[in-house]
Parts: C-alpha cells; structure tokens; sequence
C-alpha cells in the first residue's frame, strides 16, 4: 500500500474541524429535538382519540418506510416553496429531528407500555386528567428503560448527519469531499474522517453512560 | 403549484431504478446473513485474537456512516489492488455493513435457545448435526427473521446512498428526471410513495410470518 | 532447506526478468490499451453540448470526438458515466485511463495531471434567474446567495471573486451552497435557492437555449480558460496520443465539422501556451 500522506490532514485540519463542528451543532440540537417531538407522538399513539392515535400511526409509518435521503431532499425542495429560506443545516436540523423523532417515539411507548398500570389509574382517579398523569407521574419514570436505546438511537442520529452533505450542509462528509477534491488526495482525508466520527461516537457514548451510572446512584 | 401528474409519469421509470435497488439489496441480504453466520461460528471458537479482529471490525461498522464506509470501499480497496467495478464496491460495503449487524442478531438468537434442549439431545443421543437442523437453527430462526425482514428494508433505504458512488438506482434516476423537468418535489414523492410500498408491504408480511412462525414454535 | 546456488541463481535472473516484462507490461498504459483494444473513457454526461445523456445513451461533442478517435484507432470505446466527484478519482484508481468530459485546466490540477490539448473554452460566467432586478452589475453580486458544483474549477472561481471583494473592503457573498451536481445549481437558481449560480459560457449558453426564459447572464466571473481532457501523470504516452489525434482531427477539418455541429460555429482554440507553470 503507498505511503499515507499525513500533510494533507494536517494542512486541512481548520476545514475538518468545521465540518466535525456542523456536525455536533446539528446532533446536539437535533437530538433533544427529536426526543420531545418522539414523546409528543408516543402520547398520540396512546391516546384516547382515534384521530390522534391514527395520525400519529401514519406519521410513524411514512417516516420509517421513506429512506432518510429522499426524506431530507424532500423538505429542502419544499421549504423554499412554501416561502422559506432557511440554510442547509437548519433544513437538516428540521429533517433529521423529524426523521429520528419516529425511532424515539416508539421507544417511549414502549417504555410507557411496560410501565405497571396501576399507576396511570391511581393518578386518574386522584383527579388528574390522563395527559397530566402521562407528564407528571409516567414520563419521569422511563430513565432507566430508555437510556440505553436512548443512547443508540443519538449514535444512529449523528451518524446519519453524514447524509446531510447531499443537500449541501457542509458537516464533516462534505468537508471531507472538499478537501479530497482540493488535494486529490482521496484516501488519507476519508479515513481520518472515519476515525472522527468513530471518536465522536466513542466519546457520546461513554459520556451518556456516565450519565447513567451518575443518575442512577 | 405542485403538480402531481410528474409524479405519477416518473413513477415507471423510478419502479425500474427501485426493482433495481430490490435485488441489490435481496443478494446484500443473502451475503450478510451467510457472513453474519459465518461470523458467529468464527465467534464460537473463542479464539482471543480473532475475536479482536471481529470486535474491531465491528466497532468500526458501528461507530460510523454508511457513506462514509462506502466511500472507503469505493476508493481504498483499488488503492490496495482491489479494482472492483461500483456495484461490486457498493454490495461490499454493503454487506460488510449489514454482516456485522446480522452476526450479533444471530448471536443473540442462538444464545436465547435454552441450553437445556440440546443437553437432552445430545442424552438422547442426537449427532451435532441434527442438533443444530431439528434443534438449534429452526428456533433460532423464527427468532431471528423478523430482524432480518426488518434489516431488509433498512438496506433498501440506504439504496439511496449508492447514486454517490455513480450506482444508477432509484434516486439517481429521480435526480435525471427532475434535471429535466425541473419538477424535485413531485418526482421525490413519486420516489417515496414507491419506497414506502415496498417497504410497508415488507413489514407487513415479516409481521405475518412472525406471527404464523410463533404458532408454531417449540 | 539447501538448494543449489546455481540454480537458486537462475530463477533469481528469471524472476527479475519476469518483474522486468511484467512491469513493462503494466507501466505503459497506452502499450496496454492498444495490446487490449479497449480504450477505457470516464464521462461525466451532465454539460450539455459537450457532454450529455440522450435516450439513455452519451451523446455530444466530446462522444463524436471519442467515436473517431477509436475507429480511426481500431479500438473499441468501454464509456462509464459518473458524476463529478468520482471522475478524477476513478482515474487516479485507475477504473478507467482516460478523462473524456470538459475539465477546466487549474495549475493545481495540471501538476496532479496530464492534460490534453482544449476541447472547450471554460471561461466561467454568472446566471441569474431572469426576473431577478436586484442583480445587473457584477458589483450587485456582493450580499447575495451563490451556488455551484463542490469540487469544480468553478466553487474556486466563485471562492476566489469573493476573497477579491472583501479584499476590497465588500461584503463579498452571502452564501456559497454546493452542489454534487449543476443540475441541482440550475434548479436552485429557478426556484431561488440561490441568487447565482457560476458555470462556464459554454454551458450556461446551452441551459439557457434549452430552458428559453428562465435565465439570464449577469457577467463574466473568472480570466479566460479551457476545457480538455486528461490522463493520469504517468500516462504521458496516452496523452500524447490523444493529443496527435486531436491535432490530426484539427488539420483535416473533422474537429470544425463536430464543432459546426454542436456549437454551431467553429470555435478557435489554442493549440499552445495553455498549460500552466509545472504542468504534467
């Protein structure tokens, strides 16, 4: 195998670390995103209303049948259509919270659903209307069920950033095509962009799991 | 104004990109398992070094992109002698991709058959192998399909990807079209209401087999 | 194990000369394509008139050049269509030998690279959406939202007009979103996305003869350059055969001819001094 060229990392390490900081903006804000619009569909497929629980089912079900890139191109064609300009990452922002909120929604609900149902009924019957006992008594309750998912699902969700460099979001997979294309290097810039997304990776989630061990004591 | 006829004009030429996109993604399927078996036979040895190797591997499957992998397939392996056209480039990635998942699915099912069953086979007299065909992989099976069902359309989705390594599938004959009639919106929803067909009636019938399979299971 | 030291000595002698044939045999490419008769082209078919799909087949300038220089050749055409980011590439994994699509000649890119004589003249200008007032001058461009393919001659044209109009104290661009594909810059154009898009003369000429009404042309963004195809480095030989070819097809009136076809007029184009300095 020829020689690898560290050089051409080590002069475009500025445009590596901006791609790898859109990258983290996106995760770290998509992320939360997707977790409140995920609860807010899962209390829909456990309502009482028909109309909710359908809605949310065909949310869930388009979102999981489309791939994620068609999804994303999709709303970056639709936005401006309907009037809005938004940068790239903020559409990405918008489709991945989206895209992830249908994964997260459904490890809520399965949370919930394992959940001992006495709960719900004592809350009930002391008043509190099922909403209020879902918020109050049932959602505080689900940390230890859903960290670990929790945790998989964000991997999967910053790993999925890398399909944002197709709708020109300049995250760390479009910073890298942009300096293989610079350098004609095309090898040493990929594999360093494998080993930042691995550190990414490794980093997010040994952090979450401390977390989990801080919480949990 | 969205006008849904491109739509349905594009949908013909898109069926062939996505029926294209089908059988790519069955014969990834087909490799994976095997490798993904293969994988978990290799495992079984407890071999220190190898299981390192395989940690690693997969590790590195699990901690980045698909794109990204992709792109190192496409342009590392002819660096180091492998000059493989992109379809081939692409199902490898592909495979490597999905065969790490799928050893540990299968892993998982097999480790879930108690061990109990085979230690009366075996006192009853059962050779290894018909253990493993009457006993062990049956079960195994019907544990693992739904994921493998469910691994399947999650490759499908990632279809998509191969239009990047110049793969011409579903997206990239969406991208053709919508060049020509400057139409994005409706040929991208004609894109995925065919992608959600597939899909959805995949599901569905993993979620049939499931339940006919456990009818049946020991 | 011993083994006879005469004899270890002659398959040592063979070895090296087996080593010396092989790597004969590997290191001439064009020695190799005309042993094979196959020439291996890669095309990115999306620059219409030089290079586009038609009916699911490559057609345009470059593909009538390509079909007479290999039947003038006795060689067979083996033509994969990629898009942009896989073209330079492929050729450096050697997937295919020969560059066949408009490449703008950058001292960058000549030093990693062989080019040919020009097949096209480059020379970047700006497109706007037709209805679009609030761009007339070059100077309007400044604030705005501009667009182009990543990786192209044209994003460090656009990159480098910017650093120019802040230099001089202006605001430069607002924005510069790329694109895999000029496709999408069109569209983005059209629909507004983006406020300019940047593509060579050539290119943009065609768009807008195909898309009457929609586009229009602001200015010229970049100094004069060319199109040619390329080899890798080390290929000298096949470059210099294409080159023969060309200037060949220049001297029998069969390049006019192609180009009367698609560009409607004959276009001059320099046969010398277009490589910059430290060229392959």
């Amino acid at each position: 195998m020829m020689g690898l060229n560290i050089d051409v990392i080590r002069e475009n390490l500025p445009l590596f670390l901006e791609g790898l900081g859109v990258t983290m903006l996106i995760s770290v804000v998509a992320i939360p995103a997707a977790i409140m619009l995920g609860a807010i569909v899962a209390l829909c497929r456990l309502s009482s209303l028909k109309i909710l629980r359908t809605g949310a089912l065909c949310y869930l079900e388009i979102l999981r049948n489309v791939p994620f890139m068609i999804q994303v191109f999709l709303i970056y064609y639709l936005l401006p259509f309907y009037g809005f300009r938004f940068p790239a990452y903020v559409v990405g922002i918008i489709g991945l919270s989206i895209y992830a909120s249908s994964y997260f929604s459904e490890i809520i609900r399965a949370a919930i659903l394992s959940l001992p149902t006495g709960q719900l009924e004592s809350a009930r019957s002391m008043g509190m209307s099922k909403l209020q006992a879902m918020i109050h008594i049932v959602l505080p309750q689900l940390p230890p069920y859903i960290v670990p998912p929790f945790i998989n699902q964000s991997s999967t969700l910053i790993k999925d950033t890398a399909i944002l460099s197709t709708i020109t979001v300049q995250e760390l997979t479009m910073a890298t095509q942009r300096v293989q294309q610079e350098s004609y290097d095309f090898v040493e810039p990929l594999v360093f962009a494998a080993a930042l997304y691995l550190a990414i990776n490794t980093i997010m989630i040994f952090t979450m799991s401390k977390i989990k061990q801080a919480k949990s004591t | 104004m969205l006008d849904l006829i491109y739509a349905v004009q594009a949908i013909p030429k898109l069926a062939v990109g996505l029926s294209i996109a089908v059988g790519f993604t069955c014969l990834a399927l087909f490799l994976s398992v095997t490798g993904g078996l293969i994988l978990s036979y290799i495992r079984s040895f407890n071999i220190r070094t190898v299981n390192i190797i395989i940690n690693a591997y997969v590790t590195y499957i699990r901690g980045t992109p698909l794109l990204v992998q992709l792109y190192l397939v496409y342009y590392l392996l002819p660096e180091i002698g492998f000059e493989l056209p992109a379809f081939v480039a692409g199902l490898t990635a592909f495979v490597l991709n999905s065969a790490a998942i799928m050893h540990e699915v299968i892993r998982g099912g097999l480790s879930s058959i108690p061990p109990g069953q085979q230690e009366a086979a075996i006192a009853a007299g059962m050779t290894n192998r018909a253990i493993w065909r009457y006993i062990t992989f049956p079960q195994a099976l019907i544990k693992v399909l739904p994921q493998i069902i469910s691994e399947f359309t999650i490759l499908l989705k990632a279809t998509p990807l191969l239009a990047f390594i110049s793969i011409v599938e579903t997206f990239r004959i969406a991208q053709l079209i919508y060049s020509n009639n400057y139409r994005p919106i409706e040929v991208l929803i004609g894109a995925a209401i065919i992608f959600f067909c597939v899909n959805f009636s995949v599901s569905r019938l993993g979620i049939f087999m499931e339940k006919k399979l456990a009818g049946r299971g020991l | 194990m011993r083994i006879n030291p005469a004899i270890k000595k002659k398959v040592i002698v063979a070895a090296f000369c087996f080593l010396g044939l092989a790597g004969t045999a590997q290191g001439d490419t064009l020695a190799r394509i005309q042993e094979s008769g196959v020439l291996k082209v890669g095309t990115e078919a999306a620059m219409p008139p030089l290079e586009f799909v038609q009916d699911g087949k490559i057609v345009g300038f470059g593909k009538d050049i390509l079909d007479h220089i290999v039947a003038k050749n006795k060689l067979s055409l083996d033509q994969v269509n990629l898009p942009w980011q896989g073209i330079l590439p492929g050729l450096t994994a050697k997937r295919f030998d020969l560059v066949a699509t408009a490449v703008t000649i950058t001292p960058a890119r000549a030093k990693n690279f062989a080019f040919t004589i020009p097949v096209a003249e480059s020379t970047t200008y700006v497109l706007k959406r037709a209805d679009n007032d609030s761009i007339k001058t070059m100077d309007d461009l400044n604030g705005k939202i501009g667009g182009t393919q990543i990786g192209s001659a044209t994003e460090a044209v656009l990159r480098k007009w910017d650093k120019e109009q802040k230099e001089k104290g202006k605001p430069g661009l607002k924005e510069i979103k790329l694109y895999t594909t000029f496709p999408e810059v069109y569209l983005g154009v059209a629909n507004g996305e983006l406020d300019i898009g940047v593509h060579s003369l050539t290119a943009l000429t065609s768009l807008m003869k195909n898309r009457p009404g929609i586009y229009d042309l602001v200015g010229r963004i970049s100094d004069r350059s060319f199109y040619a195809w390329l080899t890798r480095p080390e290929d000298k030989t096949l470059r210099d055969f294409i080159n023969k070819n060309f200037e060949e097809m220049i001297k029998d009136g069969k390049m006019e001819a192609i180009q009367k076809k698609w560009f409607s007029q004959p276009v001059d184009l320099p046969l010398t001094g277009y490589l910059p300095e430290g060229a392959q």
